[in-house]
C-alpha cells in the first residue's frame, strides 16, 4: 500500500546572521500510512513545524524528498486529497469564518450544505458568522482545523491543533481524530501535549536539533496503568516484591497491564497488599519517560 | 493563465465591503449625482475632481492586494489546494478589478442618469465610450500595483506607484526648465506617453463630435495591462520559489 505521506532524508539548512548555518532538519525519513495517526514530539525549535512545511513543500528541502499518495506535494491532484491546520493560522480580518471556508470549499469543489455540517459538527456556527477580526486564539483554531478538515482529506497534517483550546475542544478535537483514523485517513500530529500523543497516536517520532531520535509503536506491549497512593513509602518493598513489573515513582505506581478489563483486578490486588488508592488513570507515562531519557537526556 | 473565480469572489467581497471602498465608491457615485451634465461629452463621472477619487479607489484595491494574505500567512493555506500560484495571483487581480469596475460603472450609471434628467440627451455615444475608457487606464494601473505587490511588502506597494508617478511628473516638469538648452521637451512627452497607462478619455470626445479618432493609446493600455499582469505572476512565482528556498 502506498504511504500517504513518505519523507526520504528531509534537510533544511538556515543562514544566520553571523554567516554560520543553523540545521532545522536534519535527514529526516518517516512514513505515514492509510488509518494511521503518528505524533512529531519534540521540545521547541526541534524543526517539528519546519518538517511539516517540508512534507507538504510549502519550504524547499536542501537535501531528501518527500511524496503525498506517491507524488510530488506540488501535484494538484495530490493537494486535493490533503488538509493541513497550521499552528495560529491566520485569516482575513474582514471575512467571516464562514465566507472563509466556503473559499476553500469552492477551491476543493466541497457544496455549501457539507461546508455547513462540518461547521455545525465542530460547534462553530455562532463564530462562522462573525469576522475573523473578533476571534480569540480558540476561535482561530477552530477555524483552521475547520479549513483543513473540509472535502474529507485522506492526509491531515496538524500543528499543534488543541493550542489554544477549551477542554471540550481538546476532547472534540480527539474524537474527530479517532474518527478519521476509523475511516482510513493518515493524520500526523505535531504536539506537545504527551498525553494526547499517547491516546490517540498509533506511533510517536521523538525529534530533537531536526533529527529523528526514534520512532516508537505507542501501542507495542499493550497498556499502562497509573495509580496514585497514599501511603506510597509504607508501600514501597511490598510493591517492589509482590509488582516487580511496576515501577513507583513518587506517590505513583505505574505498571504494564495486557487491558482495561484487568485493572479492577490489580486495583484489588493493591488494595489486599495495603495500598491506599487514591486515583486510578489508564495510559501511564511511558511517553513522558521516553520522552525525559531521549529529548532530555534524563536517565 | 486562468483566474481561479473563487478567489475572486473572496476578493471581491473582502476588498468590496471594506469601509474604506464603500466611502470612496459613495463619494464616486455623489460626484456622478452633482456633476451630470457638466462635461458636453459625458466624462463627469472620471474627469477633474472625479478623477483623483477614481484613482485613490484604485490605490486602496490593490494595495496589499497580495500581501496582506502572504504577511497573514492565508495564502500558504490557499496556495495548498488544488491551484496554481498564477491562478491565485490572476484570482486576486480579477476580484480587485471587479470591484472597481462595479464602483466606476455605478458612478457613471448615476452621472448618465443625472444627465439625461438634465436633458443631456444627445450626447449618448460619447456618454458610452466614456465607461470602458475610464477603466482600461486604472485596470493598467491596478495590474501596476499587483505587479509591485508580488515583490513589496504591506502596502508599500501603493507608496512606490505614487512615488513613481508623481516623480515622473515632476521631472517633466522640472526638467525642461531647467536645462532649457538640451531640449528636452520632446523627448520627455514621448517617454510620458509610455509611462503607464494612458488617460484615453478624450477619444470619448472624438467620437462625440466626429473628430479624428486615434486609438493608440487604447491599445497601449490594453498591452499594459495583460503585459502588467503577466509580469505580476512571474515575479510572484520568483519570489515564493526564492522564499521557500531560503
Amino acid at each position: 500500500m502506498t504511504p500517504a505521506l513518505e519523507a526520504q532524508g528531509l534537510t533544511k539548512r538556515y543562514r544566520t546572521p553571523g554567516g554560520g548555518e543553523l540545521v532545522a532538519v536534519d535527514a529526516l525519513s518517516f512514513e505515514v500510512r492509510p488509518g494511521e495517526i503518528v505524533g512529531v514530539l519534540g521540545p521547541n525549535g526541534a524543526g517539528k513545524t519546519t518538517a511539516l512545511q517540508l512534507c507538504l513543500k510549502l519550504l524547499h528541502a536542501d537535501e531528501g524528498e518527500s511524496k503525498l499518495f506517491g507524488l510530488d506535494p506540488e501535484d494538484l491532484s495530490a493537494r486535493r486529497r490533503v488538509g493541513y491546520a497550521p499552528d495560529a493560522a491566520l485569516f482575513p480580518r474582514a471575512l467571516s469564518g464562514m465566507r472563509v471556508l466556503e473559499l476553500h470549499a469552492d477551491l476543493l469543489g466541497v457544496s455549501r450544505a457539507k461546508t455547513s455540517a462540518l461547521v455545525d459538527q465542530l460547534g462553530f456556527a455562532e463564530p462562522a458568522r462573525r469576522a475573523t477580526a473578533t476571534y480569540s486564539r480558540g476561535q482561530l483554531q477552530r477555524l483552521g482545523l475547520a479549513q483543513a478538515l473540509l472535502g474529507d482529506p485522506d492526509l491531515l497534517l496538524l500543528d499543534e491543533p488543541t493550542a489554544g483550546l477549551d477542554p471540550a475542544g481538546v476532547a472534540q478535537v480527539r474524537a474527530l481524530l479517532v474518527a478519521l483514523r476509523a475511516r482510513g485517513a493518515a493524520i500526523l500530529l505535531n504536539s506537545h501535549l504527551l498525553s494526547e500523543v499517547e491516546r490517540v497516536c498509533d506511533r510517536a517520532l521523538f525529534v530533537k536539533g531536526g533529527r529523528c531520535l526514534r520512532v516508537h509503536d505507542v501501542h507495542a506491549g499493550g497498556q499502562r496503568a497509573e495509580v496514585r497512593i497514599a501511603n506510597p513509602m509504607q508501600m514501597k518493598a511490598r510493591l517492589a516484591e509482590k509488582l516487580p513489573d511496576g515501577v513507583l515513582d513518587g506517590d505513583r505506581f505505574r505498571i504494564p497491564v495486557a487491558a482495561q478489563e484487568v485493572v479492577p483486578g490489580l486495583v484489588k490486588r493493591l488494595v489486599e497488599l495495603g495500598a491506599e488508592v487514591l486515583e486510578v488513570k489508564l495510559g501511564g507515562a511511558e511517553l513522558e519517560e521516553l520522552y525525559l531519557q531521549l529529548v532530555e537526556g534524563r536517565a | 493563465m486562468t483566474i481561479s473565480w473563487p478567489v475572486a469572489r473572496a476578493t471581491a467581497r473582502e476588498r468590496g465591503l471594506s469601509p474604506l471602498t464603500l466611502s470612496i465608491s459613495g463619494v464616486l457615485v455623489l460626484l456622478g449625482l452633482f456633476r451630470g451634465s457638466a462635461d458636453s461629452w459625458g466624462a463627469e463621472a472620471f474627469s477633474g475632481f472625479a478623477s483623483f477619487w477614481f484613482f485613490l479607489l484604485m490605490l486602496v484595491l490593490g494595495a496589499g492586494l497580495l500581501a496582506d494574505e502572504l504577511e497573514s500567512g492565508h495564502a500558504q493555506l490557499v496556495l495548498l489546494r488544488p491551484l496554481t500560484r498564477a491562478q491565485w495571483v490572476s484570482g486576486r487581480l480579477a476580484g480587485a478589478a471587479f470591484v472597481l469596475c462595479a464602483a466606476g460603472t455605478a458612478g457613471w450609471l448615476v452621472s448618465l442618469f443625472a444627465a439625461f434628467s438634465r436633458g443631456a440627451w444627445g450626447e449618448l455615444p460619447g456618454r458610452l465610450l466614456v465607461l470602458p475608457l475610464a477603466l482600461l487606464p486604472a485596470l493598467g494601473w491596478l495590474a501596476t500595483l499587483v505587479a509591485i505587490g508580488a515583490l513589496a511588502k504591506g502596502w508599500s506597494n501603493a507608496g512606490f506607484l505614487l512615488a513613481a508617478r508623481l516623480g515622473w511628473g515632476l521631472l517633466h516638469l522640472a526638467l525642461p526648465v531647467a536645462l532649457p538648452k538640451l531640449q528636452l521637451q520632446p523627448l520627455l512627452d514621448t517617454i510620458s506617453h509610455h509611462f503607464g497607462p494612458q488617460d484615453v478619455l478624450m477619444l470619448a470626445r472624438q467620437a462625440q463630435y466626429g473628430e479624428r479618432f486615434e486609438p493608440s493609446g487604447a491599445l497601449w493600455d490594453v498591452c499594459w495591462f495583460f503585459g502588467a499582469w503577466l509580469v505580476a505572476v512571474r515575479l510572484f512565482n520568483l519570489r515564493e520559489l526564492a522564499r521557500r528556498r531560503a
